[in-house]
């Protein structure tokens, strides 16, 4: 029960920490408004009709958006509060590694997934436009959208916090340019499977689903090797 | 060594290295027992290891050989121990972007405080910047910042209280500020202080016993009076009458050196060389001079802590 009041305390800190910073939010939603308008104004045009271009570009690109956000915010949750010697007070109190760790981690997923949903909305929006009707999402993509997506982004962010709690802040830069660099080539990839045929499934949805878990369990399991000391001797 | 009262924190030869097998230790077999109701001064100049020493006894450094017991605990095994410690570090830990109030109150919910809306504001009073509640870190000066954070260190009622260079970068006003409300702390709520600083002034105030650290090793740790004392082999002669100082500055000159000898009013400090004090005193009595009093001689704190650290004392 305490753990679990460490867990929402902190999250609850970071949630409010990044809505009420209007530079993060600004970036967030000017960087997913970006890239949803480019995808919702890309679609059409193709061997496939605009419902599965628009089911498979609300599948792909919101997670992706919304990974691409909670990155943004992770390295202000994470790794700011290490860098500035924030943190090193946080760990003197009577908290978990992991209560800090994961409730850090809920914190960034909450305004992520805001974010990815507004994303969401705004393809369907201009798709619909272009449709002339309104177009709805599916219940596999409802579903997708409420409970794929967030874990994947928990999953993603609890990861990138584990490796920025543990590491240096060489390599972190490290650690931050290979993200960059998936992200980007993920969110190119998904430019090239949105017009072909459609691929969201239930199926598809437990998959990502599964993984996200798996993700989480594995990062659960490292975060074992996390300690004060590591993170104290990983400030500089 | 075990005494009647209980020890709160207990360091044996507890070293810390940072580097391999080969670099010297960062801490280097350290020994010190805290007991419970004391304010202990740790100083040392800059990079000597007194943060490196606070660490270890939070558990954010674990030892490299030798042990640490905080409340007969090891440091970093159980989060219960870590409730009854309070933390000023040297980074006061404050988030520029969040409130005064905020920044106790998330501490204030992650120590298990109940009752906190008043809690926090009666501490917020305590160090005048109850105003200021709804005011954003990042708008306060250092002084505020650091009395803010030592609200926020004491917001769970800690038995044990750990501050690093709480005056560091302060005005001498804000020092002050800071010292008074520390002396407060220490007298009204019994609470066990441990000051690691290098601001000779504010330990010898506050401190009733003191180490002083320098590169790893503990060099001395007594009360601060046994260390004013400790300088063997000088006394100091008051003569009744102040004329009565020159003439017997002269003889003591003639029979120790001039370097044994500095005077100071009516007063005369003196090297005694390997001699005695009585010698001394039939010297100067039978010379015809009236000697009031002959006490062993003070030293003053800084004189100690440069006589062990040398050129790199550093203090402030
Ligand atoms: N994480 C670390 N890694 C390597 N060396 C360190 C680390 N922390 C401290 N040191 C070194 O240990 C010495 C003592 O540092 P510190 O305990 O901070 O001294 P003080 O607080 O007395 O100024 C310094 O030489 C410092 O460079
Ligand atoms: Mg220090």
């Amino acid at each position: 029960m305490k753990t679990f009041d460490h867990v929402l305390t902190v999250a609850s800190k970071e949630i409010r920490e990044i809505v009420t910073n209007r530079g993060l939010v600004f970036s967030g939603v000017f960087f997913a408004g970006f890239l949803s308008v480019m995808n919702g104004l890309g679609l059409g045009d193709a061997d496939v009709g605009l419902r599965a271009q628009l089911n498979n570009a609300l599948f792909s690109t919101c997670a992706l958006i919304a990974m691409f956000v909670g990155y943004l915010y992770a390295g202000q949750t994470y790794l700011r509060e290490k860098q500035t010697g924030i943190a090193e007070t946080l760990l003197c109190a009577p908290v978990s590694l992991r209560s800090i760790w994961f409730g850090k981690a809920l914190g960034v997923m909450v305004p992520s997934w805001i974010i990815a949903i507004l994303a969401a909305a705004t393809i369907t929006a201009i798709a619909s436009r272009n449709a002339g009707q309104i177009m709805m999402p599916n219940s596999v993509l409802i579903v997708h959208l409420l409970v794929a997506v967030p874990l994947f982004i928990l999953a993603a962010v609890a990861l990138l916090g584990f490796a920025q709690l543990m590491l240096g802040m060489r390599e972190n830069m490290v650690v931050n340019m290979v993200t960059i660099f998936v992200l980007f080539t993920a969110l190119a990839g998904t430019q090239l499977i949105v017009k072909r045929a459609e691929f969201v499934t239930w199926g598809a949805v437990g998959l990502l689903v599964a993984a996200s878990l798996a993700l989480l369990a594995i990062t659960a399991g490292l975060s074992r090797f996390l300690s004060r000391e590591r993170i104290v001797r990983t400030i500089s | 060594m075990q005494s009647d009262t209980a020890a709160v924190i207990e360091a044996f030869d507890l070293t810390k290295r940072f580097g391999g097998p080969a670099e010297p230790p960062v801490l280097d077999a350290v020994n010190l027992r805290v007991e419970q109701g004391e304010v202990f001064g740790y100083i040392g100049p800059n990079g000597a290891g007194k943060t490196t020493t606070l660490r270890l006894f939070l558990g954010l450094l674990r030892p490299s050989s030798g042990s640490v017991r905080v409340f007969g605990e090891i440091p970093g095994e159980r989060d219960e121990l870590r409730a009854r410690i309070g933390v000023l570090l040297e980074n006061s830990g404050l988030d520029d972007r969040m409130t005064a109030f905020q920044s106790i109150d998330y501490h204030a919910r992650l120590y298990g405080v109940g009752d906190r809306k008043r809690k926090i504001e009666r501490l917020l009073d305590f160090v005048g910047l109850l105003d200021k509640r709804n005011e954003r870190v990042g708008t306060f000066s250092t002084g505020m910042k650091r009395k803010l954070g030592l609200a926020r260190s004491i917001i769970h009622d800690p038995e044990l209280l750990l501050l690093d260079e709480p005056s560091a970068g302060l005005d001498p006003e804000a020092q002050k500020m800071v010292r008074e409300l520390l002396q407060e702390l220490a007298s009204a709520r019994r609470m066990t202080v441990f000051i690691n600083s290098h601001h000779l002034d504010e330990v010898e105030r506050l401190c009733s016993r003191i180490a002083i650290l320098h590169r790893g090793r503990i060099r001395a740790c007594d009360t601060v009076k046994s260390l004013q004392a400790g300088k063997r082999g000088h006394v100091r002669v008051r003569l009744s009458e102040p004329h009565h100082a020159v003439r017997a500055a002269a003889l003591l000159e003639g029979w120790l050196g001039p370097d044994a000898i500095s005077v100071q009013g009516p007063r005369i400090e003196v090297s005694l060389n390997g001699r005695t004090t009585p010698e001394l005193v039939r010297l100067l009595v039978e010379d015809g001079l009236s000697v009031e009093e002959v006490s062993p001689a003070l030293r003053r704190l800084e004189d100690v802590y440069f006589d062990i650290v040398g050129g790199e004392g550093g203090a402030a």
